[in-house]
């Protein structure tokens, strides 16, 4: 009877070191063709992902051949799961929210985000939380169920971006001659594409300036350096031109 | 104008000029120096794609030519002339890039997955003739495979894979500049295909370090010609 007993936990013991040299074998391969398909982090994560599902249907296959009456083990391993499960809500809320994020994608390693008004560089997205480098140089991490219910806005994706902007000159200046100037500078600006093309119309009459609005897209790399660029030129050349860029005034009569 | 040459002295052109120092020789274009400290150096003058200035934002250009119709199945080669970027290099060192034309840039395709492309003006030529300096010839085979006519104005390059080609013509001393044959074929979907060999008979291939890489086999003009 020990014999036999024996006997079985040797080919438990058999069977786990198989199982697991051939899951070793099989997680490398799974890694490869994943990160051929789908993005570095993602891929990682998803072959651990399947690595742990594997050596856990390996413990359970080699228990069993063992001699281990599984059963029990599973109804134990519940009652303990149940636990663990209340204990760990938000942990598991994370995973999942994690495998969600690898099924939805909406960023990848290395990509330019703002995550609910957190803007950063993605520096790694694990099972439980997403690192992100935030501007200022800080690394935030963030779990997984934050990031997966947040707005998120990825910068890398966008080819172009576009600046809306909105100048208001005196109701005593050239409007024409205003427009011809802002035309002309957008126009003369390198990093300003032709297509989309740019808008300069009237948009306002308003208590104490007409309104001129602006739209112009740029390469996303360049958004910030034209802004800059562009605002500091309308600005020296209305100047130039005698175009007066009014502050709100009201005027009182007094009786 | 183009190709390798070393120098031990003074060397001027009509863009730049280097002048020899003791020890070092001083490369001067409008506002741009550079010092380099040796006895001799290899100069070399390389056309270069237009994706370089006033920095390199993209690998891409789009090059706009007049409308050209295709009917049902047919087929047209046609030669534009397009504006190109000359690189100086010294010892092997990319030291200055300089053009002719004013940059511009657009977007091939939407926002989402568009390509940032220069944009290069292609004005249709004679297969005979040889453009102006900072200017080159782009061949181009346009085949229509569809029952229906086609027209077309504008082909997007990947410069990585875009070969260039400059040789002497002995008439007037002026150098031709060629880009290698391109293909743009007009199925269901629109393909740029480099041909990988020159139009023009007896001409150099330039081989520069950046032009060095891998042949990728198409473009796909997904978002139209």
């Amino acid at each position: 009877m020990g014999y036999m007993i024996g006997i079985e936990i040797l080919y438990g013991i058999i069977t786990f070191i198989i199982g697991f040299i051939v899951i070793k074998r099989i997680n490398k391969f799974t890694e490869k063709s994943f990160k051929k398909k789908m993005p570095t982090g993602m891929a990682k994560n998803s072959a651990r992902l399947t690595y742990y599902i594997l050596m856990f249907l390996l413990a359970m296959a080699s228990l069993q051949v063992a001699g281990f009456k599984i059963e029990s083990l599973l109804v134990a391993g519940g009652v303990i799961g149940m636990a663990i499960g209340f204990a760990s809500q938000k942990t598991v809320s994370n995973l999942i929210s994690g495998l969600f994020l690898y099924v939805d994608r909406p960023f990848d390693l290395g990509d330019s985000v703002d995550i609910n008004g957190v803007g950063g560089v993605v520096e790694d997205i694990q099972p439980l939380s997403t690192k992100l480098r935030t501007w200022n140089g800080p690394i935030m991490r963030i779990p997984n169920e934050k990031v997966f219910g947040a707005n998120i806005t990825n910068y890398k994706q966008i080819a172009a971006r576009r600046f809306v902007h909105k100048i208001r000159i005196s109701y005593d200046s050239d409007i024409d001659k205003a427009m011809t100037i802002i035309k002309k500078i957008i126009d003369d600006e390198i990093f300003i594409l032709k297509n989309p093309s740019p808008s300069v119309i009237v948009t306002g009459l308003l208590d104490s300036a007409i309104e001129i609005q602006i739209k112009a897209w740029t390469p996303s790399s360049k958004l910030y350096s034209v802004k800059t660029k562009i605002l500091k030129t309308f600005y020296l050349a209305l100047k130039k031109n005698k175009i007066k860029i009014p502050y709100n005034q009201l005027r009182v009569h007094l009786k | 104008m183009f190709g390798k040459q070393e120098l031990g002295k003074s060397h001027k052109t009509k863009y730049f000029s280097i002048t020899k120092k003791k020890d070092s020789f001083i490369y001067k274009r409008d506002q741009k120096i550079v010092q380099i400290v040796g006895k001799k150096i290899n100069l070399n003058v390389l056309p270069l794609s237009p994706i370089n200035l006033p920095n390199r934002l993209t690998n891409h250009f789009v090059v706009d030519f007049p409308e050209i119709y295709l009917s049902p199945e047919g087929k047209q080669i046609i030669f534009l002339s397009i504006p190109i970027e000359i690189g100086v290099f010294v010892n092997e060192r990319l030291v200055d890039t300089f053009g002719f034309t004013k940059p511009e840039f657009t977007l091939y395709g939407p926002v989402k997955g568009g390509i940032i492309s220069r944009i290069v003006k292609g004005e249709k030529v004679d297969e005979t003739s040889t453009p102006k300096f900072g200017y080159a010839i782009m061949p181009l085979r346009i085949k229509n495979y569809n029952t229906r006519v086609r027209r077309t104005s504008k082909i997007l390059i990947n410069s990585r894979y875009l070969d260039f080609y400059y040789g002497e013509k002995k008439s007037n001393k002026v150098e031709k500049v060629s880009t290698e044959m391109i293909k743009l074929d007009i199925k269901g979907s629109i393909k740029v295909r480099n041909m990988n060999k020159c139009f023009f008979k007896g001409m150099t291939k330039v081989k520069a370090k950046t032009q060095l890489l891998k042949k990728e086999e198409s473009i796909d003009m997904r978002w139209g010609i």
